[in-house]
């Protein structure tokens, strides 16, 4: 599944709310590690085809990034029924998928 | 120019939270504003320097302050802040490379916008290429200076954390 660009707070909020593994990357366009993982976020959308994936645009989303104490680029949280599983700072591509292999459910 | 007892002049500030990922540039830091709002019921101790990076106050100003944030709180502080008119991404660069992991807050004036109002800074335009803030330590309390020591000559005499910390406030 293609990873989906988020344009609202509406829309976050009910993706986020389903029972399955929603994994948010919170970044810029002008971060360099963000673009560095951002084919690795690609390629694992295409193998946990369970899970949703989502990209947030900080500087665009401002409202989601506050509500979500977003410091750093990138970020990653997981969410399940709208709760956080879990979350992730820095592009750090075995943690990720780690993360992600633990709270999947295909 | 303001002097103890006047009310700070109210303003926002840009500034990068300190996360330890920064250091190894695994992530790029999201900018924040703070706003002289949230110091009301606070009291701040206020650093002002013309700029990041430059010799005295990377030398022996901003860093005392660094090596010292531990007594400036224990006696009462609840923040302690570096204001220079630099961006909060240099702002940000300069406190990590003091190593000040978030205890001091390196915040971004925009062009001295804020310490403009306080009589607190230059123009430098011609020197070192936009407005700077004079050299300066403060003790504000809910929004009063408190105390307020602006150097006068080159170097660090009473905006010095020694001197900060030898005063009662």
């Amino acid at each position: 599944m293609p990873v989906q660009h988020i344009t609202s707070t509406e829309q976050f909020n009910s993706i986020i709310a389903k029972d399955t593994l929603t994994v948010v990357d919170f970044f810029a366009d002008w971060c360099g590690p963000c673009k560095r993982i951002a084919p690795f976020l690609e390629t694992l959308s295409n193998e946990f085809t369970n899970a949703q994936f989502v990209k947030v645009n900080v500087e665009e989303q401002e409202g989601i990034s506050k509500e979500h104490n977003i410091a750093a680029m990138p970020t990653f949280l997981f969410f399940k029924g709208g709760k956080k599983v879990a979350d992730l700072v820095g592009a750090d591509q075995n943690k990720l998928k780690g993360i992600i292999e633990k709270n999947y459910s295909a | 120019m303001s002097q103890a007892g006047d009310n700070i002049p109210q303003g926002t500030f840009d500034y990068i939270p300190f996360t330890p990922e920064l250091e190894d540039d695994s992530v790029c830091g999201v900018k924040q504003t703070i706003s002289t709002d949230d110091w009301k019921d606070k009291k701040v101790v206020l650093v002002g320097v013309p700029g990041a990076f430059t010799p005295t106050c990377h030398q022996s100003h901003a860093p005392e302050y660094v090596k010292k944030v531990r007594e400036l709180k224990d006696k009462g502080a609840d923040i302690v802040a570096v204001i220079m008119s630099n961006d909060a991404y240099v702002a940000s660069a300069w406190g990590r490379t003091l190593k000040a992991k978030g205890d001091v807050l390196f915040l971004a004036d925009n062009n001295g916008k804020w310490a403009e109002q306080a009589g607190l800074t230059y123009d430098a335009s011609l020197t070192q290429g936009f407005t700077r803030l004079k050299r300066f330590a403060a003790v504000i309390d809910q929004g009063v200076f408190k105390i307020l020591e602006v150097e006068t000559k080159g170097g660090v005499s009473n905006s010095g954390a020694d001197y900060i910390l030898s005063q009662s406030w």
